[in-house]
């Protein structure tokens, strides 16, 4: 199969980010969700990761909801086992990636990177590989938990 | 007639049948007593788990050695602190939300982490989380100010604070040891979090 073009995304696109259960802040008393620990915008080093894995939201056709339903049917296609319904997803905007970077002396690159098994695939790269630069990883978390949605909830929006 | 008679008596005395023989020398075990040869006990069937049966032995195994490290300790916590760590052990450590990109609560990690909880005194219970590798993630909140933490093995921690003044917002993030993570917090505002 020929390699797919990989390609920067526009300032104006938005990627996705999931987000396992554990890395999501849960109210002790109320159990409601409040934020996003820092750990899930950082790079997994026991995974020699070197960039962050997202989804190109755009790629998906429809409207918001179509893409975000689009999005996790392909994150559920591509993962060995079920998916925990209180994991999560998080959209971000390129230009606010690029931003964050910027802001702590880093160029991010937010590409897509699509591959035979998700053309949806993208990626964020700049980021220190020792996940040294916290603030910058906890600044990233911040703004992803602004539009941020656990799995029953995408699944529970109406078609 | 004697009930007891030695190995080594003369052969010229009769024995009686019902006589019981007093042994020499102390009784040896011979190998087919019963049981499978060379085996000193009843052989075992152990199931080998795989699949979910595996990961539900894996995850109760690591649920247990916490709360039996919290119990070591129990003395110093009160019964909100330990009843909030099992609740929040049990959730992070269920069979059913359990994904590829999941994480076992490192004990070394959850060590350090309940050391900080007793030697800070701290009023409250943080939220709690997994980072890969299992380490402990831990959030605090009050108001406009924010305390996360991460706790690694040998006491080691990492600590970010988010605090939004009249100036605008301010971060800061701080490496080193759990005994001085109070101190921190408490030089840089944000000490009603814990």
């Amino acid at each position: 199969m020929p390699k797919l073009n990989h390609s920067t995304i526009p300032d104006e696109n938005h990627v996705v980010r999931r987000c396992g259960h554990q890395v999501i802040e849960r109210d002790l008393v109320s159990n409601d969700v409040i934020g996003l620990f820092p750990k899930s915008m950082q790079l997994r080093v026991d995974k020699n990761e070197k960039y962050l894995s997202m989804n190109l939201l755009e790629h998906c056709s429809g409207s918001k909801k179509d893409r975000l339903k689009a999005v996790v049917a392909i994150q559920r296609s591509k993962a060995a086992t079920r998916l925990s319904l209180q994991s999560g997803i998080a959209v971000i905007d390129a230009k606010r990636i690029r931003k964050i970077g910027s802001e702590h002396k880093r160029t991010l690159t937010v590409r897509h990177t699509p591959n035979s098994g998700d053309v949806s695939y993208s990626r964020v790269s700049g980021l220190p590989l020792d996940n040294g630069d916290e603030l910058l990883t906890a600044a990233l978390a911040d703004e992803a938990y602004q539009d941020f949605m656990l799995l029953y909830q995408v699944d529970a929006l109406p078609e | 007639m004697p009930d007891i008679v030695a190995l080594g008596r003369s052969a010229q005395q009769p024995l009686s049948a019902s006589a019981v023989v007093d042994p020499i020398m102390s009784p040896i075990e011979r190998p087919s007593q019963g049981r499978a040869e060379g085996s000193l006990y009843q052989p075992q069937i152990i199931p080998i788990l795989t699949g979910a049966e595996k990961l539900e032995s894996d995850l109760f195994k690591n649920r247990a050695e916490l709360k039996l490290l919290t119990s070591k300790v129990a003395m110093h916590l009160s019964f909100e602190q330990r009843q909030s760590l099992f609740l929040s052990i049990d959730r992070l450590l269920a069979a059913e939300e359990w994904e590829d990109e999941s994480y076992e609560i490192d004990l070394e990690s959850f060590q350090s982490f309940l050391r900080f909880v007793i030697h800070a005194k701290i009023e409250h219970m943080p939220n709690i989380g997994v980072g890969p590798g299992g380490t402990v993630l831990a959030g605090w909140h009050a108001k406009s100010k924010s305390v996360h933490a991460e706790f690694f093995p040998a006491d080691h921690c990492m600590l970010m604070i988010k605090l939004q003044s009249d100036r605008g917002l301010e971060r800061f993030a701080w490496r080193g040891h759990v005994a001085r993570l109070r101190d921190v917090v408490f030089h840089n505002g944000a000490i009603e979090c814990l």
